[in-house]
């Protein structure tokens, strides 16, 4: 179980930076007429925080849930990725 | 990403586009048929509703082993293999190897099928390891596992053929890699609706990008495990063992540490399976025991696990086969821990996802179904941009027939299982490669006999809608019903579901396109599709 455990909170903390680089992604407004980002945009350090779980897990030897966030993560960032912005 | 001159970047484009064109749909019958074997014990238990339940592995053996033995030629001894397939009935293969006719090295000997509870024997076959016929309760799950291993060719042709398969995969993951440039801005670009060919290109790109290292993970792991055996143990024997493939099997599998054929009683295996249990050994169930000289002084016993909490590759435990003692834990390969054996054992884990119960097989289907996904984009994106040209328009009608008949000829075996469970293994064989067969048929009547590859699509979605729902129908009225099993309910519940989403998803529209396609400049198949 703590497998699992420390596999889903990895993929929430990476999930919600993925969310914001998503809301805030540059070329994603301009192709869908949304108004630009005006407020500071902080990519480095989200991009920094979705790839921090697999410093942590790492640490903790946690190899079997580093694995399968690692695997996850491209399935998640696809499903941020996937949706059109609402006003569309 | 990489920056290339347009000559080059044109011959990758080819490259890619090409190596998808031609082994996209074998490739997606590879990877389709591996997301879904990552469930194979678990089908294979559904397939005959998990009535086989018993203590197996974990039960009172020794002395019906014992007995096992006094009724075989003394020479099988030399080694025995015992496990316990997904219906749970206990497998014991007692053998010796022999060179065949051919010269070739091969395991003989008589292989017992046993009932887990009360260890009566369901069968017991003599012969070459290769030529018995399959444990009926297991074929079904055989069955997939050979199509996702070998295409069903033989071997080792099947090997070769998937081992391509994956380097094709690898080589379009790398070149799609190189060629699309604007691979890390274009990340969160949802595909458009502006015109259909862009929204397919957007489609293969985004699922492409993302699960792009993966793609290349399993693409390699699989290469390699097909590869392993058919060229890597021979061209090993050949450079480094003067072609002598015994001797090489030796250095990578270590023998015995002493020879010692003294005859002396062997200690049973009931001790062992409960030492190598405790945590400070295995901490986990034995799935497979190998019995090295059974009744000689240097008898061995090896215990082989799944990983478990702590430990996430497969772990190998040596016993004494005489006194029970602990030995230690055996490499995957060679005789001492080293790098290599590590890497082995991460390869396997990386391409079967088999190390954290039911949570890393979701995550692995899941990695399948979206590599499908990205090969089958990359076929209709192909075929839109040539929508003009009539021979291309044959390939983008084989695309959902490929596409839904895979699935729907997977359905029309497990019907052809069910339905003959309870009749002779021959039956059972016969109709589970003819239910496969039939639903490849139906798939090809629906999509060759409607006009277009949108209205196919919608009927083969609607055929494997039903045929998802009916299967846990077809197996409650075939075999008794275990409410107890969640295992085999939830994976009805699942293929139900799956049916239902299915039905849905074909009742729907198609999206509406802003622009009129035939007038739009993506059309032109001179662009390149990763120009924006």
């Amino acid at each position: 179980m703590t497998t699992e455990i420390a596999t889903l909170l990895a993929l929430l903390v990476s999930l919600a930076a993925l969310v914001y680089l998503r809301n805030t992604d540059t070329k994603r407004r301009r192709v869908f007429k949304l108004p630009l980002w005006t407020k500071p945009k902080f990519d480095f350090i989200a991009w920094s925080v979705c790839l921090l779980p697999s410093v942590v897990l790492l640490c903790l030897e946690l190899y079997g849930p580093f694995i399968m966030w690692f695997a996850a993560l491209s399935l998640l960032g696809w499903f941020v990725a996937l949706p059109k912005p609402k006003s569309v | 990403m990489i920056n290339l001159s347009n000559i080059s970047g044109r011959r990758l484009t080819d490259i890619h586009g090409w190596a998808g064109v031609l082994f996209g749909l074998a490739l997606y019958i590879v990877v389709f048929s591996g997301a879904i074997v990552v469930f194979s014990h678990e089908i294979g238990a559904w397939s005959v509703s998990g009535h086989k339940l018993g203590d197996g592995l974990q039960g009172k053996i020794d002395h019906r082993l014992v007995e096992l033995s006094s009724t075989i030629p003394e020479e099988y001894k030399d080694e025995v293999g015992i496990w316990q397939n997904s219906s749970g009935e206990l497998i014991a293969f007692f053998h010796t190897h022999v060179k065949d006719e051919a010269g070739k090295i091969k395991e003989k000997g008589t292989r017992f099928v046993l009932d887990p509870n009360s260890l009566a024997i369901i069968s017991q076959l003599e012969g070459y390891n290769d030529e018995l016929p399959h444990v009926t309760s297991g074929f079904l799950e055989e069955f997939l596992v050979k199509l996702h291993i070998q295409l069903h060719a033989p071997d080792p042709i099947g090997l070769y053929l998937t081992g391509i398969l994956g380097l094709v995969l690898l080589v379009s993951a790398v070149s799609g890699f190189i060629i699309h440039r604007h691979l890390i801005k274009d990340i969160f670009i949802s595909p458009r609706l502006n015109t259909r060919l862009l929204n397919t290109r957007d489609r293969h790109n985004l699922a492409g990008s993302w699960g792009l290292v993966f793609s290349i993970v399993l693409a390699f792991t699989g290469a390699f495990f097909s590869f392993a055996t058919t060229l890597g143990l021979p061209v090993i024997a050949m450079t480094a063992f003067g072609g002598d493939q015994e001797k090489a099997i030796t250095a990578i599998y270590g023998e015995p540490a002493v020879v010692d054929s003294t005859p002396e009683k062997f200690i049973g295996i009931e001790d062992i399976i409960a030492q190598s249990k405790q945590a400070n050994i295995a901490g986990s169930d034995p799935i497979f025991v190998f019995i090295e000289h059974w009744g000689r002084a240097d008898a061995l016993v090896s215990t082989i696990h799944q990983p478990s909490d702590d430990h996430i590759l497969y772990t190998t435990h040596k016993f004494s086969g005489t006194t029970g003692k602990y030995i230690g834990e055996k490499s995957a390969v060679g005789t001492q821990p080293s790098a290599g054996s590590a890497l082995i054992g991460m390869m396997g884990v990386l391409h079967f996802g088999w190390f954290a119960g039911l949570f890393s097989r979701i995550i692995w289907l899941s990695l399948g179904l979206a590599t499908c996904y990205v090969t089958i984009t990359g076929l209709q994106l192909w075929v839109q941009r040539r929508e003009k040209e009539e021979r291309w328009q044959e390939l983008a009608k084989l695309i959902p027939i490929v596409g839904y008949g895979l699935p729907i000829a997977m359905v029309g075996a497990a019907i052809g299982f069910i339905l003959t469970y309870s009749h002779s293994t021959e039956l059972v064989e016969s109709w589970t490669v003819d239910g496969f067969l039939i639903g490849i048929v139906i798939s090809f009547i629906i999509g060759l006999s409607l006009r277009t590859a949108e209205k196919s699509k919608q009927v083969l979605q609607r055929v494997l809608g039903v045929g998802l729902i009916l299967l846990p129908v077809i197996r409650g009225f075939s075999h008794e019903i275990y409410i107890g099993d969640v295992g085999i309910v939830a994976l009805d519940i699942s293929l139900i579901i799956s049916g239902i989403i299915l039905l849905v998803v074909s009742r729907k529209s198609n999206a509406h396109f802003i622009k009129d396609e035939t007038k739009s400049k993506d059309l032109n198949p001179e662009r390149s599709a990763y120009d924006h």
